[in-house]
């Protein structure tokens, strides 16, 4: 009888057990985003280089009335990377007028003075827009003519992308 | 008591092999981020970014069964207040990968409940995608919402 009773109370515990109840946790993890207004990217003011001759280098500096501008507006003081395609040579009739460097400077007016010099590339370039959400892209560039390089109306265009 | 030395070894045995309470658990990894998301343009995460997709990580018992359940908000809210923003997920936002060599992705509606089996490894990762829809006009700012994963592990 007494052996009867442990071997009960065993088969007991281990149904008991058998049947745990399954047991739950709960983790959380959070979904961000953060809403920024889009940018606009105006082309402002072409670079024009005006009357060269032949075997004479121009330059036209950022600062130069005659740069090139692009005009940006976005959130306001976001981050943002600007980048560019850029034209090797400007072309007329299927003649090429090298182009040697290029520069560029940032600023948060439209004004080029005392604006942030960088050199225009391919590659993304951090800048920011000011607290107004404005930021302005001034464009100069060096041609370099060939000493017998035909007359006419040379033309590239430049490309700016601007994303957060 | 001639008896009780049979079947004490059993009952040892059976405890041995039950689950512990701290061999089991849930756990996150990574929050879902979409990062910047411009005015009236839907923006999708999928569970497949390694950089923006949330994260779980599950652990319990090889060839035993988790039961998954996720808490899903529908909208984000703004941080400091003022609106909100949808959040979707669809069919495929969850995709759950155990840890063996010989583990699979598998995509499933983070909508439905799930009784997962753990036929490849004791442990799984849990990714979660989504996608937001803000309008053309929704406040800039800051957006927050919480996924809660909960697992019933059987």
């Amino acid at each position: 009888m007494r052996t009867t009773i442990r071997v009960s109370a065993v088969l007991a515990a281990f149904l008991t057990l058998g049947a745990m109840p399954a047991v739950a946790q709960s983790a959380n993890i959070t979904a961000t985003a953060n809403v920024f207004q889009a940018i606009t990217v105006t082309g402002a003011q072409n670079l024009d280089f005006g009357n060269v001759f032949p075997g004479v280098n121009k330059t036209i500096p950022v600062s130069a009335g005659s740069a090139g501008r692009f005009d940006l507006t976005g959130q306001l003081s976001a981050p943002v990377q600007v980048a560019f395609t850029l034209p090797a040579n400007l072309t007329s009739s299927g003649n090429n007028l090298p182009i040697g460097t290029w520069t560029g400077c940032t600023s948060p007016t439209t004004s080029a003075a005392g604006c942030t010099a960088f050199t225009p590339s391919g590659a993304p370039t951090s800048t920011a827009f000011s607290g107004a959400g404005a930021l302005s892209v001034f464009v100069g560039a060096t041609v370099l003519p060939g000493a017998a390089q035909p007359a006419g109306t040379y033309t590239g265009t430049v490309t700016l992308t601007a994303n957060y | 008591m001639p008896r009780c030395p049979r079947v004490l070894p059993l009952l040892v045995l059976f405890l041995v092999a039950r689950p512990l309470a701290g061999q089991s658990f849930v756990t996150p990894i990574q929050d879902l981020d979409f990062g910047v998301v411009i005015r009236g343009v839907t923006t999708s995460v999928a569970p497949t970014d390694p950089v923006r997709r949330g994260r779980f990580y599950v652990k319990h018992i090889l060839n035993q069964q988790v039961g998954l359940r996720f808490t899903l908000p529908s909208r984000l809210d703004r941080v400091g207040g003022g609106a909100t923003m949808p959040i979707n997920f669809g069919a495929n936002d969850l995709m759950i990968q155990g840890t063996a060599s010989n583990s699979v992705p598998e995509f499933f509606n983070p909508h439905g409940n799930q009784n997962y089996k753990l036929d490849t490894s004791p442990d799984i990762y849990l990714n979660m995608g989504g996608q937001v829809s803000p309008a053309a006009n929704q406040p800039t700012g800051a957006y927050i919402g919480t996924i809660t994963l909960t697992c019933t592990f059987f």
